[in-house]
């Protein structure tokens, strides 16, 4: 017996299958918010109860006998209809099941019908207290077993008149009815929570995504164009490539009069928002002092201040500002803490020595200096963060400053952009299917040579 | 002597451990492996008590330190400037050449005392 009642078992939780795939497709319809919020317009309502009425039917007939002793999981459907949807809904499952049971007939067929019919409007009432708190897996499982439980009260009064043998029968079929009851239950609305939750984590997903995109729009428009054409003297191409979707880093370019440009590349400690606000504030500062036409060590000085000014956490900027005086070819550079740039002459690529000077935000009497360069036509600048060089591969190795050497030399003789392009190659090659794990800008200027230019270009200083 | 591991995965190396002991009212941390944004928290975790316990001298021990980012500096700029704000100060012992290169880089040089000798850096505080 043992044995039958547990392949019994067996047979009626693989009738609940098709409960789970209402559950499933119940999740993916639209107005399923609703149905969690309780806001169930009237046809709703009368939906449910016609589904969870076939559902009804469809536990009645997917009954497994016990030594005549039909189990099955028919007041199963009026109750979830009555815990999700209110009493109208239950009490029309529990009408369309019960109906179907009494129009079977035999022995039970008053009592399990009115029991069916009961199953749905007790469920209902425990909607209703509720009350629209949250439905917990817990209750409605104890709701069901005690839907179960009066299931066979109310049969009792029959097994009175029984034979010994038949009431062994009922009892029989009580344990695998209970257990298949709570089991559906419980999983129906393990389903439906756990859909529902992904739901709005992923609804919240898609908001703060597109709130993201907004801030990288605001930050890239922060930026001056990549590209400056116009002027025959020379050629500047930029490249900034966040890791996520904000960043830290920043560059500037402009024309300070029709004789001298200034170049920018800045990067703020970290990443993602945090460091994009600050680099929001730095490249609006930069931006307003570099106007000034102060040099750069008293402009890195001044935005020193501005950046110490409250920075509680720390946060500072590396940054490295150089002016560039078209005629002479004489460069300015003041450097707050950055990577020194490349200097690009005749097929040589070399770093540049730079006095490092402190990195900005961190304290107020921060002393710079201003360092002389002499460029010839034909001069390349390549600046850029330290994103370029310790992107990092598969294998933790960091693209280092041998390798930006070496890609340098590879691509000296294009034009800023193309370098920008080749150098970003060489980088996408060494990372590979690896993460970006910094931010990645490149600026670069190209003083061009005199047979290019069409005015006069830079002639030494 | 504490000691802390940090594992990003169950069968990974740790990607940073930090030891701790003291001599007289300096906390000698010493500090193996990556401080980068993911491992940097933890640090600060590990040492802000302390400051928050009355400790203010403190010297990092960085001769296993591999690398260190950006972000991780930040954390370490904010955790000299509350014990600087308590009187105290942070003092770094044996950085290796990479690491150096890079605190040179940004001017941090100016910022730490930086030691070779563990005793003689005991006595500078």
């Amino acid at each position: 017996m043992d044995s039958l009642i547990y392949r019994a078992l067996v047979e009626l939780i693989q009738g609940l299958a098709v409960l789970m795939v209402i559950a499933y497709v119940m999740t993916r319809i639209p107005s399923f918010g609703d149905l969690l919020n309780r806001r169930l317009s009237l046809t709703h309502r009368v939906i449910l109860g016609l589904v969870f009425g076939l559902m009804s039917i469809f536990g009645t007939l997917s009954s497994v006998d016990i030594f005549g002793g039909l189990a099955n999981f028919r007041d199963l459907g009026p109750a979830i209809a009555g815990l999700l949807a209110g009493p109208v809904a239950g009490g029309m499952a529990g009408l369309i099941g019960g109906a179907h049971r009494y129009s079977l007939g035999g022995l039970t067929a008053e009592p399990c019908s009115v029991a069916t019919f009961l199953a749905g409007l007790i469920g209902g009432f425990f909607y209703l207290c509720k009350k629209g708190r949250p439905i917990r897996i817990r209750e409605v499982t104890a709701v069901m077993a005690g839907i179960t439980l009066l299931h066979v009260l109310v049969i009792t009064p029959l097994m009175l008149g029984l034979s010994n043998e038949i009431r062994q029968i009922l009892k029989a079929v009580l344990l695998p009815m209970l257990l298949v009851n709570c089991a559906g239950v419980a999983l129906f609305f393990f389903i439906l929570q756990n859909l529902h939750r992904e739901r709005l984590n992923e609804a919240e997903k898609h908001r703060i995504d597109s709130e993201l995109r907004i801030a990288r729009e605001i930050q890239m428009g922060m930026l001056p164009a990549p590209s400056r054409t116009g002027d025959p003297r020379y050629a500047v191409h930029a490249v900034l490539k966040p890791a996520k979707e904000v960043g830290g880093d920043l560059y500037h370019f402009f024309v300070r009069d029709e004789n001298r440009i200034c170049l920018a590349v800045g990067d703020v400690a970290g990443k993602g928002i945090s460091a994009s606000l600050h680099m929001a504030i730095t490249q609006k500062l930069l931006k307003a002092l570099a106007q000034s036409g102060e040099e750069p060590a008293g402009l890195l000085e001044r935005l020193n201040r501005e950046l110490c000014d409250g920075n509680e956490t720390m946060t500072f900027v590396t940054l490295l500002v150089a002016f560039i005086d078209l005629r002479s070819g004489e460069a300015v550079l003041g450097n707050g803490g950055h990577n020194p740039p490349y200097w690009i002459r005749r097929g040589d690529v070399s770093r540049l020595v730079l006095e490092p000077g402190l990195a900005l935000g961190i304290r107020e009497q921060a002393v710079y200096t201003n360092q002389r360069l002499c460029l010839k036509p034909g001069d390349t600048l390549f600046l850029y963060t330290d994103g370029v060089t310790e992107a990092m591969n598969a294998h933790k190795e960091l693209f280092g400053d041998d390798r930006l050497k070496t890609a340098l030399l590879r691509v000296r003789e294009k034009d800023p952009e193309a370098i920008c392009r080749g150098i970003m190659e060489d980088l996408a090659h060494f990372v590979g299917q690896s993460e970006p794990s910094d931010d990645i800008t490149m600026l670069v200027l190209r003083l061009e040579s005199k047979e290019d230019a069409a005015a006069g270009a830079a002639d030494g200083c | 002597m504490r000691r802390c591991r940090f594992h990003k995965a169950a069968d990974e190396e740790p990607l940073m451990k930090v030891w701790s002991k003291r001599q007289k009212d300096i906390v000698i941390l010493a500090v193996q492996g990556r401080l980068d944004a993911a491992t940097s928290p933890f640090f600060e975790e590990q040492v802000l008590p302390m400051i928050a316990a009355g400790d203010k001298n403190f010297l990092l021990d960085l001769a296993n330190l591999d690398y260190i980012s950006s972000a991780a500096l930040r954390r370490l700029l904010f955790f000299a400037k509350q014990a600087e704000d308590r009187g105290g100060r942070v003092a770094l012992l044996s950085v290796q050449s990479p690491i150096l290169e890079i605190l040179d880089m940004a001017g941090f040089t100016q910022l730490f005392a930086i030691f070779t000798d563990q005793e003689e850096a005991i006595r500078s505080f």
